[in-house]
């Protein structure tokens, strides 16, 4: 009984929005002369929706899966993860089938009960490092629910020509007058202000308490007279570039990387109070009706070519949880896999990681983000 | 003093054009990262913008979006600058403020209440909500470059055609009209310009239907890609283009109304 | 608006055209009156109603959830960097809107005035083209120019000059301001200007006005509308652009507009972002109805007395 009404409610209401939808289409048909505005997206197997970061999707990354499958990846790519989460929110269910997020963002989707569990075994989890096995931020309650895709670090980026290596061993650097108006700052408050309290001696920098949030505070503000500006990536790349920022914090070789590649002198450092972490990992959306083929995707994505292709793609570089692609890549393309810090030699990134000195990023723990993001608007206002 | 004048001309167009001509000489620079002095000439980004379907596919849709929202929004701006300007009638005010209002409102909140909006309807997705969110958008341009029309035509223009003996109709096509023509032209250009600039609602409603301006934010805002300079100077140039073809056609038509004056 | 009743502005003569059918004219004014209410009222009110609710809605585990609280007006009034904020993007958008207006008559004082009708279109599409190249791309660009070893300083420095610096900071926030609003503040001008009636110029000059008395007696007063309409528009655009401020000034320090992302950023707080929209919303909205009313209330009242 109450099943058939809530059916013909819905149905009911499916018409009006046809209407509308017809509607609109005619007006447009009327005004263009054209024979179709909405293109509906078939839901074969052929087809896969993904919402991914920006530049995830070209097909110096993606090419040989579609290829070697023949699946069609529609793309939506996304730069900020809020916006990701208004639009997976916003958009009505099944307009996603895969979503690649950044780790923290993994957390609040799965608290929105918008992912599929996943199963190990279907996914080549053995040529990962064994460190990536069974990351933390990816299970919960016993479950598989995303994978590690890339991941990087947010130390120092530095110009050479104007600092030097030892300069750059310590957060330090940020408060010396070499660095007056030449002291870049991200626009996201949560790797700047981790790596500001790693600086203060935080092992884990964003479980602090009211106390030590206060002295972050301060000791933050009292960066100002040094910085030139707060800038998204491409005002982080232009200024490393042009000379308008001789150091940056919150930033690694995965941006770095991408300016050596440009003949600039440009790199990065983990300092000795450590980096920020950052990962990105794919999942697959609840009750998808192409499982199949998202599978497909995610396996291409923590496979070696697909993992290959992540770590050198043109829009930023990526280390990567494949130990085997990293063993690819050292013998395909050693130089790139330099710029990475993935070299055979002691002091690759997987061994700086291994030190501890690679601090996974997180949310605050015993603040609220607002609180954060307030304490950063207030250093921008100073 | 004509010369100071038009030297002062000369000056403010290069204001203008400076960014233009600037990203049309990046796009050929070799760099990644636009830098002085210029490296070696290349049009890699133009061969990499081609090798990507995406990108005409994006200018497809953005063309589509672009004629249609430009058509209809000037034709509801028109209209409603009309009933500002003809009529006096309860609740003008209002009507006005909501014709006014959208582009006073960020394009972030604008770009998630339509989401949020349009997808509880079923309305979101696709090429047709882009159109919905940017006739929203560009009507209050169109209905102020009419308004500004009207406010300077003479008033017994219209009352001699209704001496005449002609309706509202009648008047509309024969005198308004024509009086409007100039900015019903220039409101059909400036929609399709915002529309064709737009991003971030787009980015919101359009689903999986990428235009070439979302394309755009996501080769810059994360990427920092010089194709952008490569697809800006492809848009110039079409634009500047479509502006010699405007010239020719508006040449003659003056020409012809010279004639018949 | 059927019901409303309709009374024509202007003179008596307009009347004697009202000959024709009520269902005709009722006809009439559905069709050009009509399509602004249903697509404004079909796709516009509801968001916009949705935008002003949601400031009254809570944020709980990241996610939005209905509610009525006040917290989130308090959190952003009482917040000084949301207050610096709001002045530092008034005088942005003002300074913007001034400049552009000054520097964009004598502009359109040339090409709507002192030069040939073609030279006049060839001027009126040149200023529509800019519109056609992205707005995010030029800003870019312009980033790239005015950088500390960009292209100008470059320039300056064969002159020995500089470095200036001219990012990161207000001055890069106009510019980009400027860039944005600079052809349609220029267009709305020469329209407005293009439209005098030359006979008001040629008495003018007949009278003994010379060409600065002309401009300051004659143009000024003729183009009234259009300069103020433009400048209006340039400060709406201005004050709610998000491109120029984070790219050309650094978000050193932040406007509103920036503070809207940090909002989303800081704790997906819709809501607040919300609550700085209606701020914007309300500020803009008082602005353009007194533009509005010193622009058509003036000419209306003209109209009537003649």
């Amino acid at each position: 009984m109450t099943k058939s009404m809530k059916k013909s409610k819905l149905s009911s209401k499916r018409t009006r929005r046809s209407f509308l939808k017809n509607g609109i289409a005619g007006a447009g048909v009327l005004a263009l002369g054209a024979p179709t505005i909405i293109r509906k997206v078939e839901a074969n197997d052929k087809v896969l929706n993904w919402l991914t970061y920006s530049g995830h999707s070209a097909d110096e990354v993606i090419g040989p899966f579609k290829d070697a499958t023949g699946i069609t990846v529609n793309a939506k790519e996304y730069a900020d993860g809020e916006k990701m989460l208004a639009l997976i929110h916003g958009s009505p269910p099944g307009t996603f089938d895969v979503v690649t997020s950044d780790a923290p963002y993994v957390e609040l989707l799965v608290q929105s009960g918008l992912l599929q569990p996943m199963n190990p075994d279907d996914y080549p989890l053995d040529s990962f490092f064994e460190e990536f096995w069974n990351w933390e931020q990816h299970w919960f309650d016993g479950q598989l629910m995303a994978l590690m895709t890339s991941w990087g670090y947010n130390g120092l980026a530095y110009n050479s020509e104007k600092l030097s290596a030892e300069d750059v061993s310590s957060y330090d650097i940020m408060w010396s007058p070499e660095v007056k108006g030449k002291l870049g700052m991200r626009d996201w408050y949560l790797p700047v202000m981790g790596c500001v309290s790693a600086s203060m001696g935080h092992k884990d920098p964003y479980n602090i308490d009211d106390a030590q949030f206060q002295a972050l505070k301060e000791h933050m503000f009292t960066l100002k007279p040094n910085v030139a500006g707060f800038w998204n990536f491409a005002g982080v790349f232009d200024s490393l570039a042009n000379g308008g920022a001789y150091v940056i914090p919150g930033c690694g070789d995965w941006i770095t990387g991408l300016l050596q590649r440009a003949n600039h002198r440009i790199e990065s450092a983990v300092p000795k109070e450590g980096a920020i972490m950052w990962t990105e990992s794919v999942s697959i959306i609840k009750d998808t009706p192409r499982l199949d083929a998202a599978k497909e995707l995610v396996r291409y994505l923590t496979g070696v070519e697909g993992q290959t292709r992540l770590m050198t793609k043109s829009s930023y570089m990526a280390n990567g949880p494949s130990e085997a692609a990293w063993k690819h890549l050292v013998e395909t393309n050693p130089e790139e896999a330099k710029m990475l810090h993935m070299t055979s030699e002691a002091d690759n990134i997987m061994a700086v990681l291994r030190s501890g000195r690679i601090i996974p990023r997180r949310l605050p723990k015993n603040q609220s983000m607002e609180s954060w993001q307030e304490a950063y608007t207030q250093f921008q206002n100073l | 003093m004509r010369f100071l004048l038009r030297f002062y001309v000369a000056i403010v167009f290069v204001f203008i054009f400076a960014p233009i001509v600037v990203s049309f000489v990046f796009s050929f620079s070799e760099n990644r990262f636009p830098t002085l002095p210029l490296t070696a000439f290349s049009t890699i980004w133009y061969e990499k913008v081609l090798a990507e379907p995406v990108f005409l596919e994006s200018f497809r849709r953005s063309l589509i979006v672009a004629s249609v929202t430009s058509v209809l929004s000037t034709f509801i701006g028109f209209g409603a600058a009309y009933m500002d300007y003809r009529y006096r009638f309860f609740g003008q005010k209002f009507y006005v403020a909501i014709g006014m209002i959208p582009p006073m409102i960020p394009v972030l909140i604008l770009g998630v209440a339509m989401l949020i909006f349009l997808s509880q309807v079923g309305l979101s997705g696709g090429l047709h909500s882009v159109i919905i969110a940017h006739v929203v958008l560009c009507t209050p341009f169109a209905m102020a470059l009419v308004r500004l029309k009207l406010s300077q035509m003479p008033d017994n223009l219209e009352a001699a055609a209704w001496n005449l003996g002609a309706n509202e109709w009648r008047s509309m096509r024969m005198v308004v009209v024509p009086f409007c023509w100039p900015a019903i032209l220039a409101a059909i250009f400036i929609t399709a310009a915002i529309s064709l600039d737009e991003f971030a609602i787009a980015w919101f409603v359009s689903g999986l239907e990428e235009t070439l301006p979302v394309r755009v934010l996501n080769l810059v805002a994360r990427q920092s890609s010089p194709s952008v300079n490569a697809i800006g100077s492809f848009t110039f140039t079409l634009s500047l283009t479509l502006v010699v073809l405007a010239q020719v056609v508006l040449v003659a038509n003056q020409r012809r109304g010279e004639k018949k004056a | 608006m059927a019901k409303t009743k309709l009374d024509r502005a202007g003179g008596g003569a307009l009347e004697t055209g009202r000959a024709s059918g009520s269902a005709s004219r009722r006809a009439f004014i559905g069709v050009f009156g009509g399509p602004l209410v249903f697509w404004q009222g079909l796709f516009f009110v509801a968001p916009l109603i949705f935008m002003f609710v949601m400031t009254f809605w809570a944020v709980r585990n990241y996610q939005l959830s209905a509610d009525f609280t006040l917290a989130n007006w308090q959190a952003i009034l009482a917040a000084d960097y949301a207050w610096d904020a709001y002045l530092r993007s008034a005088l942005g958008a003002g300074l913007a809107a001034g400049i552009a207006t000054v520097v964009a008559f004598p502009c359109a004082y040339y090409l709507g005035l002192k030069t040939t009708p073609r030279v006049r279109i060839l001027g009126a599409c040149l200023i529509m083209a800019p519109f056609f190249t992205s707005f995010l791309v030029r800003t870019y660009t312009w980033r790239t120019m005015l950088g500390d070893e960009g292209v100008l300083n470059a320039m300056l420095g064969w002159l020995g000059l500089g470095p200036f610096q001219m990012i990161n900071n207000l001055f890069g926030s106009v510019v980009g301001y400027l860039t944005l609003v600079m052809p349609l503040v220029l267009l709305l001008q020469l329209f407005s200007i293009s439209g005098i009636d030359r006979r008001l110029i040629e008495a003018a000059h007949n009278l003994g006005c010379n060409p600065f008395q002309t401009v300051f007696r004659v143009i000024i007063p003729g183009a009234r509308n259009g300069i103020v309409l433009a400048a209006t528009f340039a400060f709406v655009l201005s004050f709610g652009d998000l491109i120029s401020p984070q790219v050309l000034g650094g978000s050193n320090p932040p406007t509103l507009s920036i503070l809207i992302v940090d909002q989303v950023r800081g704790g997906l707080q819709w809501p607040r972002a919300s609550v700085i929209a209606v701020m914007m919303v309300v500020t803009l909205g008082v602005l353009v109805s007194l533009a509005m009313a010193f622009v058509y209330g003036g000419s209306t009242k003209r109209a009537k007395r003649a």
